[in-house]
C-alpha cells in the first residue's frame, strides 16, 4: 500500500492554475482603488477589526 | 479542491484579479481586489478581499457573486483560487474576507464546509462571532472569516 505523504505549501499551490497577466492603465487602478464600494468594504472591515481585535497582537493600520 | 474554475488574470503586484462569468445572463466582468488595511506587529499584511462586479460604469462595482449567471460554485472557486496564489505571492498573510449580506456570509460559509477538510490541511480558518473570533467550526454561523497559512506562526 502506498502511503500519502502530505504535500508542501509549494507543492500544494503547484496545483492550481495561474492567473495571466492583467496589464490595467492608472485610470482603471484609480477607478477600483477609489470606489466608493470598495472604501466601504474596507471601511467595514477596519470597523469589524476594532470591535473584535485579532489574537495576534495590535494592528498597525495603514492609515 | 479540484472544483471547476475560470481562468484568471492577476496584476504585477497581486492585489487585483479579474476574471469573466459566462452565463445565460451573458459575460460578467468580476474583479478581485485585496487591500493592505494594516499589518500585525511582525509585519505581516492584512489583506481584505473585495469582491465585485464590474458595472457598466468605468468607476462603478457591485456586490453580486451571485449574477444568476448559473454558475455559482464556478465564481466562488475562482475567488478561493486567488488566495492561494495572494499566499503564493505575498508568502505570509492573513486574509479577511467579510461578505456584503448574510446571505452572503452564508454562501462563503458552505463552500468552506464543503471543503473543510482539504483546507484544513493547509490554512487555518477563523470565524467571527458576536464574542469575537474563534477557529471555524461546522454549524456555527459567522459573520466575517479570516484565512492564514497553516502552521504560520504569528509571534
Amino acid at each position: 500500500m502506498t502511503k500519502q505523504v502530505p504535500l508542501t505549501w509549494e507543492e500544494y499551490c503547484s496545483k492550481f492554475p495561474k492567473p495571466g497577466i492583467l496589464i490595467m492603465t492608472p485610470e482603471q487602478e484609480a477607478a477600483i482603488n477609489n470606489s466608493p464600494y470598495f472604501k466601504e468594504k474596507n471601511e467595514r472591515a477596519i470597523r469589524i477589526l476594532k470591535e473584535h481585535p485579532l489574537p495576534w497582537g495590535e494592528i498597525i493600520w495603514k492609515d | 479542491m479540484n472544483l471547476e474554475k475560470y481562468l484568471f488574470e492577476a496584476n504585477e503586484d497581486r492585489t487585483t484579479f479579474t476574471f469573466e462569468s459566462l452565463g445565460p445572463n451573458g459575460t460578467i466582468s468580476k474583479t478581485i481586489k485585496y487591500f493592505e488595511i494594516g499589518r500585525l506587529p511582525d509585519g505581516t499584511p492584512i489583506l481584505n478581499l473585495g469582491f465585485g462586479d464590474a458595472d457598466d460604469s468605468p468607476n462603478e462595482f457591485n456586490d453580486s457573486i451571485t449574477s444568476n449567471n448559473g454558475d455559482r460554485s464556478k465564481v466562488l472557486a475562482t475567488v478561493a483560487n486567488t488566495i492561494f496564489n495572494i499566499f503564493s505571492h505575498w508568502g505570509n498573510a492573513v486574509i479577511l474576507v467579510i461578505g456584503g449580506t448574510p446571505a452572503r456570509n452564508r454562501l462563503y460559509q458552505m463552500g468552506i464546509n464543503a471543503n473543510k477538510a482539504e483546507i484544513d490541511s493547509h490554512f487555518d480558518i477563523l470565524g467571527r462571532t458576536p464574542m469575537g473570533w474563534e477557529y471555524f467550526k461546522k454549524g456555527v454561523n459567522y459573520t466575517a472569516f479570516m484565512a492564514k497559512k497553516k502552521n504560520y506562526k504569528i509571534e
